[in-house]
């Protein structure tokens, strides 16, 4: 039994050889990154979830088909893949260009969660839910930069170039969407909640 | 000779996408620098909480794309 994690490159090869326990395991290790990066652009659980699946779904058979050549660098490809799905969902809802800071809270109300145990695990859930909400209402090209560099973790490279912008400009962007982020805790005192910072 | 860094510069920094050099100066201005230290703080605190917040999607769901996995019976590829 090796001490050691597998690197995504040898769970792929296994998965390569039929090894669908490799494939979980890349499954288990990556699903929550691209499942926020997901939602933090649809906006809601359930629909996520089915792009989350749909995101796997093509990369299954894309690696089963022989076709996947990427390797070394799946998590990349398959949150590219998610990023994809995620806006074309949008699209074609015809509501990813005009997103806009909502007002009230009623995107607050929005969130649901599925478990509740410990009222402390509740109030860390509820406080982390309303940062995915602030995530959420920050201007396109800030939340933009943001998911791709925090969870996609595109370099500022990579977003420029995919953005079509210069590195300085996608790294304002994520200045700030940061500045932005900080001042709407701190009206909606998440600042300094101890919750934000437990291990 | 002590280098002025933006917040551009930390951003990068705690991003890891500054060269060595830029790293090692950074880390010495941080010492030197309470106002940089302070901003440092809090663009840490902020990314732990970006950490905190990425969500975990229901068990079903993964289970859904592993039944699927295990339904797509293509013979194992060759190395």
């Amino acid at each position: 039994m090796s001490k050691f994690q597998m690197s995504d490159s040898d769970l792929l090869s296994s998965y390569k050889q039929g090894n669908e326990d490799a494939f979980k395991k890349l499954v288990e290790r990556h699903s929550q990154r691209i499942f926020t990066t997901i939602y933090l652009i649809v906006k809601d659980q359930y629909t996520a979830e089915d792009l989350m699946q749909e995101t796997f779904i093509k990369a299954i058979r894309t690696i089963k088909s022989g076709s996947y050549n990427e390797e070394g660098k799946f998590l990349p490809w398959i949150l590219r893949i998610a990023h994809n799905l995620a806006i074309d969902h949008f699209r074609k809802a015809k509501r990813y260009p005009t997103i806009v800071t909502e007002e009230g809270s009623s995107v607050f109300n929005n969130m649901e969660f599925s478990e509740s145990s410990f009222e402390e695990l509740q109030v860390q859930k509820d406080t982390y839910a309303k940062l995915r909400a602030l995530i959420s209402q920050l201007p396109q090209a800030q939340k933009e930069v943001l998911i791709m560099r925090h969870y996609m973790k595109m370099s500022f490279k990579e977003i420029a170039e995919a953005t079509d912008v210069s590195i300085n400009t996608a790294l304002g962007r994520m200045r700030y969407a940061l500045i932005n982020l900080r001042k709407r805790m701190q009206t909606t005192d998440l600042a300094y909640d101890e919750n934000f910072y437990r291990e | 000779m002590t280098k002025t860094f933006t917040e551009n510069d930390l951003i990068r920094f705690i991003y890891q996408e500054t060269s060595e050099e830029e790293s090692r100066l950074i880390t010495e201005a941080l010492w030197d620098d309470s106002q940089l230290r302070a901003e440092y703080g809090e663009l840490c605190l902020l990314q732990q909480s970006l950490d905190g917040a990425m969500k975990t999607p229901r068990a079903s769901s993964v289970d859904r794309i592993m039944d699927f996995s295990k339904s797509l019976d293509l013979p194992p590829m060759l190395n």
